[in-house]
């Protein structure tokens, strides 16, 4: 990537609570959705069966969203990187990273909260056991280097932290503050989540990204909403937590710490944000489900559009969004 | 945004007019709740009518879910009738017909409501 190149946001690690794994029935159910739409088709090599998966099947029989637990790589052209999250997928990015740029290398980890699917991954992030390595892990919570050690300790993990070879440090941030971390200006953001959480907005060559998971945003409260919007403000990138419908964050999933799809598009167009992008997906949803969520909060963008259009995806891992 | 209310019987019909616009949640909300408390009280049921509003913002929307939360806390009975095309699929999308019963138009709100109430809406 050149240095003049941008940010590029790359997902490892997308579903929320719980990592989901694909099973047989999914799999036969998306085989099955590709023959019947290949019946009567011929095909004279693997290009034309490759473009036939690639033009003409719907997103959700050729890709699936994947299954791993947060963890979002934002990279900057001169190599350098910050990582959001230690979920599962911080083990596909920490063997990524050794494979294309190998040891010894610094790491810069920003943690939104340190409830276990956004920690869980570390324990596999091949890089901490290297000596040589340095890893910083960032986040506003008084207990992060507890929550870290903790998971090493017996009975749950073989490998104590101590026994780790990278020299791991962790930095505890005041909330609200504005810092300057590999090259990034880092700015968190108190949100309402059990036990809190913190949401980031990260900036760097006029580009700005905001990483916003495990958050709840109540209807009723106008100020908690104008303060995210401010928070927002003209970002180029809102990765955001919609695991529930608006109904369900007013009803039986209120105070669970997590927000809409809804809610989303609604503090982006209030923000005057460019994209939004769902994040944090509920794991009882499968993807033919999770593409309809994204057709539906597309709709509603649409209808609900005032002055100033919003793109909106759908994380998945391995998704890639450039800025 | 206008907002008129009548009785049939045990039930009253809100109808709300117009573009519910952030400005005019506000006011759609301030009614709503108003009407509900006075529906638990009298022990009445209440219709919104959305069958003249071609539109409700994204306040207008949370102005409708808090008025569900509020009806559910209260154990009281709403449902919503005749939403246009694009209010109805508003509605759909956010999940809010999870919530609260919606008909395409009033004799069926009021019939699953009260046969009271839709006897009394047949003889205007």
């Amino acid at each position: 990537m050149p240095a003049d190149a941008g940010l590029l946001v790359r997902f490892w690690g997308t579903r929320g609570s719980l990592p989901k794994a694909a099973d047989s029935a999914m799999l036969q159910d998306k085989l099955q959705a590709a023959l019947r739409q290949a019946a009567g088709r011929r095909f004279d090599d693997d290009d034309a069966i490759e473009r036939f998966i690639r033009d003409e099947l719907p997103f959700p029989v050729s890709h699936t969203f994947g299954g791993n637990s947060p963890c979002v790589q934002i990279a900057a052209g001169d190599d350098e990187e910050l990582i959001c999250d230690m979920g599962s997928g911080a083990r596909e990015l920490g063997n990524r990273i050794l494979a294309e740029r190998g040891s010894p290398r610094t790491y810069h980890i920003l943690m939104s909260h340190v409830h276990w699917d956004h920690i869980m991954g570390f324990p596999f992030f091949v890089p901490a056991f290297i000596p040589g390595n340095t890893i910083h892990i960032y986040g506003c919570h008084p207990g992060l280097e507890e929550a870290f050690r903790r998971q090493h300790g017996p009975p749950s993990f073989p490998v104590p932290f101590d026994a780790l070879g990278a020299d791991i440090r962790f930095h505890v941030m005041p909330a609200g503050e504005t810092l300057d971390i590999a090259g990034f200006r880092v700015r968190s953001h108190l949100q309402l989540h059990g036990g809190d959480s913190y949401g980031y907005r990260i900036e760097r060559g006029g580009k700005s990204v905001i990483y916003s998971t495990d958050s709840e945003h109540k209807h009723e409260d106008e100020a908690a909403l104008a303060d995210v919007a401010a928070f927002f403000r003209d970002a180029d990138l809102v990765i955001f937590d919609a695991m529930y419908s608006l109904a369900d964050t007013a009803s039986v999933k209120e105070d669970w710490g997590h927000s809409s799809n809804i809610m989303g598009v609604e503090l982006c167009h209030r923000a005057r944000a460019r994209h939004l992008c769902m994040f944090h997906h509920e794991p009882v949803n499968d993807d033919a489900t999770l593409y309809r969520l994204l057709q539906e909060t597309r709709r509603y963008e649409e209808i609900s559009r005032r002055d100033h259009p919003l793109h909106v995806t759908s994380a998945y891992d391995g998704l890639e969004i450039r800025l | 945004m206008e907002i008129e209310s009548q009785h049939f019987a045990d039930t009253v019909v809100l109808s709300a007019h117009g573009r519910v616009d952030d400005e005019a949640s506000e006011q759609l909300k301030g009614a709503l709740l108003a009407q509900v408390d006075t529906c638990e009280a009298e022990g009445e049921r209440l219709v919104i009518d959305l069958g003249e509003v071609e539109y409700i913002s994204s306040g207008g929307l949370r102005a409708l879910m808090m008025v569900a939360k509020r009806v559910h806390s209260q154990d009281a009975v709403m449902v919503v009738a005749r939403p246009s095309s694009v209010v109805r699929e508003i509605l759909e999308i956010s999940r809010f017909h999870l919530m609260i019963r919606m008909f395409d138009d009033i004799p069926a709100a009021l019939a699953a409501l009260s046969p009271q109430a839709a006897e009394a809406y047949g003889a205007r």
